[in-house]
């Protein structure tokens, strides 16, 4: 074994990822999250808002009907809108930039930049959500004859259906005669997974194998004995055809690239080669790689037959259930997951394959449910997430949904994006250089935190006793000592964290209120004691 | 080393890894022959009469003519001899013309006289780099992606041309040529060699789509039809039909649908095309 060839068959597991962790708990180790927590987390997770305090009421009443909670927002309209950011933690095609091409291009303001940017990134989310919403069968994903697309996207692209002065996401269709292949028929989807001369759609077979049936062949390992060969041959195409240390992933790689090159761009990150689906060069796949088009072995026409093949293969379904139970779960999964994603698996297939029915049996898993580990901490197996940290999204929504604050500049979310925001430093995935999300609470996470608290606070505060918002009914006569302010603050902490308040932490904010009150006034004493439920790890986390 | 590897590899669970398939009952698109001989013919000529060989001097000539349409500041006037058409422009947000014309985008264009001082040598003219989209008073927009690769090669008793032709052009302004006013993707390359158009590659204009396959057009020889080579024609369901042209000039070629179904023998007349083509060839210098 060369130096080279060692220094790579050890870098590789480090560099791509142990996807499959040794270590997983057993599912009797785990106490169940109290119901008013596992509403909580049911509502973030599925409209990425908080339950409502009627919901958290109602369900410590009777926590039979956690079930219908679970199920109502599975029919939320934000349930879509959640979907989106779900999806986008596998997807990632969601980014901040596009190579050298700009809204400019297209001579857009730059207060349209962020828009813009999402019109792109979210189409094949925005699509596989409706699809999910929908209830429609998921082989709908990879066969659709119609997208998504935005007032700016129907406008530059070759785009029909979008309703006249409307906004927002609406289905169209392409018109420039792109195969029904649902998200790989998307330009969102091939605008992020770029290809070139060279390159001749390989990197995005690769990218079709690992987001849809889960084989990375990044990750498997490669030989590089014949590594001077490579270096010194003439024709590497040919190569990858005949050497078996290529074939093993190229077998695969180039039928599957052949059906691709419908996308393919003669001139590189050029709007108009971008924008536009070239069916003339389909053919050209076959030529210029020298195999035809298939999928896994299984010869197919081209892109207009390979989401057909796709929805006929079981790891398409195995993909999407293991992808939702790491996402749900808020982990990677561990070779001891096999049997838990099976059982997921089943309940998808079972239930003909809808979305909802493979959400429905994760979050009606022991795992999901999970408050707390009955073992002890010393047993070293937290590798299940009992506790689970706001995304960015989940953030934005749940203080816009508190507060009406929606954190923008020049256009642009300040919890979605990198460009011009936080996303990252809240711990969210840029989909290009952070592809899986930091689960854990950050430095810079509280930081952000504590500017979004604050200027959160300071929105609701000013609505106080107006009858509108979080402190509506909250009256600025009030003080400590009346029934009142302990009720006000009690239905606030509950709403907020979502669990009853105990008598120290009433303590705890009633003291933050009368020392602010006794420097400033009973306003600002109020804008305290939100900024701070805000910022109570109880509220950031779920 | 070997246990690193071990210990992040999923164990092999003893199943195929391959495609698995499952009886969801799905009904595939499938692909039939569209056309019969006399169809493919028809819709060959409804090409032909229509649009034509997209030749690079027509987007070219276009972008030169409109950039003349602005004013001495947009687009920022220059020459041929300028290296990019747009030099203060860039990626930049493009200007407005006092004389109703927008500019945005790049276009670098070359145009090299590389003859020596008896004429023998070559002359090269063209893109570099398009990425532009140019827009009349009135809206209408000529935009250019891609790139555009002439060159004359003059030697002592015969002049040739070839040309390398790439991207998507279309042109909505007044007086455009056809085929760009109906939207073009070109990937092809000319050479024009002892009376001979030799053309391959891939070419789509509005709903066709073609694959130029070493076709040969002979005007002296052929006027109605290529003389040799295949002309690949795509229908609607994404299937291909192959008429492959027997080097004799009958004017009539053998149909194939996914190179196997036979579909007989394929006469057609593109004579205006053809007679199009001589035309922009003939005005090369």
């Amino acid at each position: 074994m060369t130096r080279l060839s060692t220094f790579i068959l050890v870098a590789l597991p480090l560099t791509t990822g142990c996807r499959f962790a040794p270590e997983t708990p057993e599912s009797s180790t785990f106490e169940p999250l109290p119901e008013t927590l596992l509403l909580k987390r049911m509502s973030l997770d599925l409209t990425g808002t908080l339950p409502s305090l009627e919901a958290l009421e109602a369900v410590e009443e009777d926590p039979a009907l956690l079930e219908g909670f679970r199920d109502e927002y599975l029919e939320d309209p934000r349930f879509e809108e959640q979907l989106v950011f779900l999806l986008q933690e596998h997807w990632l095609t969601a980014i901040d930039e596009y190579f050298s091409v700009g809204h400019d291009d297209y001579g857009l303001e730059d207060t349209n930049e962020y828009a813009w940017e999402r019109a792109i990134g979210q189409e094949p989310l925005r699509l596989m959500a409706r699809i999910i919403v929908n209830d429609e069968h998921w082989s709908e994903s990879v066969t659709a004859h119609y997208s998504m697309g935005t007032e700016i996207t129907s406008k530059i692209w070759p785009m029909t259906g979008y309703p006249d002065g409307d906004e927002g996401w609406h289905q169209v269709e392409y018109t420039d005669g792109r195969p029904a292949s649902g998200v790989l028929s998307t330009n969102g989807m091939w605008w992020r997974y770029t290809s070139n001369d060279y390159n001749q759609n390989r990197s995005r077979a690769a990218a079709i194998t690992s987001l849809l049936v889960c084989e990375d062949l990044l990750a498997r390992p490669v030989s590089f004995e014949n590594v001077s060969s490579i270096l010194e041959a003439e024709d590497v195409s040919e190569m990858v055809q005949t050497d078996p240390a290529c074939l093993a992933c190229h077998a695969t790689v180039e039928p599957l690239a052949a059906a691709l090159f419908g996308f393919h761009w003669v001139t590189d990150y050029v709007i108009q080669e971008m924008e536009r689906y070239h069916p003339e060069r389909e053919v050209a796949g076959p030529r210029e790689l020298g195999v035809n088009p298939a999928w896994w072995g299984e010869p197919i026409t081209g892109l207009n037959e390979l989401g057909w093949a796709i929805a006929d293969d079981e790891r398409f379904y195995r993909c999407t259930a293991e992808y939702w139970t790491s996402i749900l779960y808020r982990r990677n999964l561990t070779l001891e997951d096999r049997g838990t994603v099976d059982d997921h698996f089943d309940a998808f297939l079972t239930g003909e394959a809808r979305v909802k029915m493979l959400i429905r049996a994760i979050t009606d898993s022991e795992e999901y449910r999970a408050g707390a580990f009955k073992v002890s901490e010393d047993d070293d197996i937290e590798i299940a997430r009992t506790v689970r940290t706001m995304s960015p999204n989940q953030l934005s929504a749940t203080i816009q949904q508190l507060t009406d604050f929606h954190w923008t500049y020049e256009g642009f979310d300040q919890l979605d994006s990198d460009q011009w925001g936080f996303r990252v430093l809240l711990g969210g995935v840029d989909g290009d250089a952070l592809t899986r999300p930091a689960l854990d609470p950050s430095l810079t996470a509280v930081v952000v935190l504590k500017r979004l608290a604050e200027a959160a606070a300071q929105k609701s505060a000013a609505h106080l006793g107006t009858g509108e918002g979080l402190l509506g009914e909250v009256s600025l006569d009030w003080s400590p000592e009346d029934a009142a302010f302990g009720t006000a603050l009690e239905a606030l902490y509950l709403q907020i964290l979502g669990e009853r308040a105990d008598s120290a932490s009433l303590a705890a904010y009633t003291e933050i209120w009368t020392t602010v009150a006794s420097l400033t006034d009973s306003q600002t004493a109020w804008e305290a004691t939100l900024g701070a439920l805000f910022r109570d790890p109880l509220f950031y986390s779920y | 080393m070997s246990l690193l590897l071990i210990g992040c590899t999923p164990e092999p669970d003893g199943r195929d890894t391959g495609t698995q398939g499952l009886d969801w009952g799905f009904e595939r698109p499938s692909q039939t022959a569209q056309y019969t001989a006399d169809e493919l013919a028809e819709h060959v000529e409804s090409w032909a009469d229509t649009y034509g060989f997209p030749f690079p001097q027509h987007a070219f000539n276009r972008y030169l003519e409109l950039m003349e349409e602005g004013d001495e500041s947009c687009p920022a006037g220059g020459s041929l001899d300028d290296t990019s058409r747009f030099p203060n422009l860039g990626r930049l947000e493009g200007c407005s013309s006092s004389t109703g014309w927008d500019y945005i985008g790049i276009g670098i264009v070359f145009d090299d006289d590389l003859r020596d001082e008896d004429g023998i040598g070559a002359v090269r003219v063209g893109f570099n780099l398009a990425d532009f989209v140019i827009t009349s008073p009135d809206g209408e927009e000529f935009s250019g992606g891609g790139s555009s690769k002439m060159q004359i090669q003059y030697q002592e008793d015969q002049t040739s041309w070839n040309a390398e032709f790439g991207g998507s052009w279309e042109d909505q302004t007044t007086d455009a040529t056809p085929w760009m006013k109906a939207s073009g993707s070109v990937d092809y390359m000319m050479t024009y060699h002892n009376e001979q158009l030799a053309t391959n590659g891939y070419v789509g204009i509005g709903e066709y789509a073609f694959l130029f396959d070493r076709l040969i057009l002979n005007k002296e020889e052929c006027p109605n039809t290529p003389h040799d080579g295949t002309l690949w024609v795509r229908q609607e369901d994404g299937s291909w039909n192959q008429l492959t042209f027997a080097n004799d000039c009958s004017g009539c070629a053998t149909g194939t649908w996914n190179e196997e179904v036979e579909l007989g023998e394929v006469c057609l007349d593109i004579s205006l095309p053809i007679d199009e083509a001589w035309n922009t060839l003939q005005a090369i210098p």
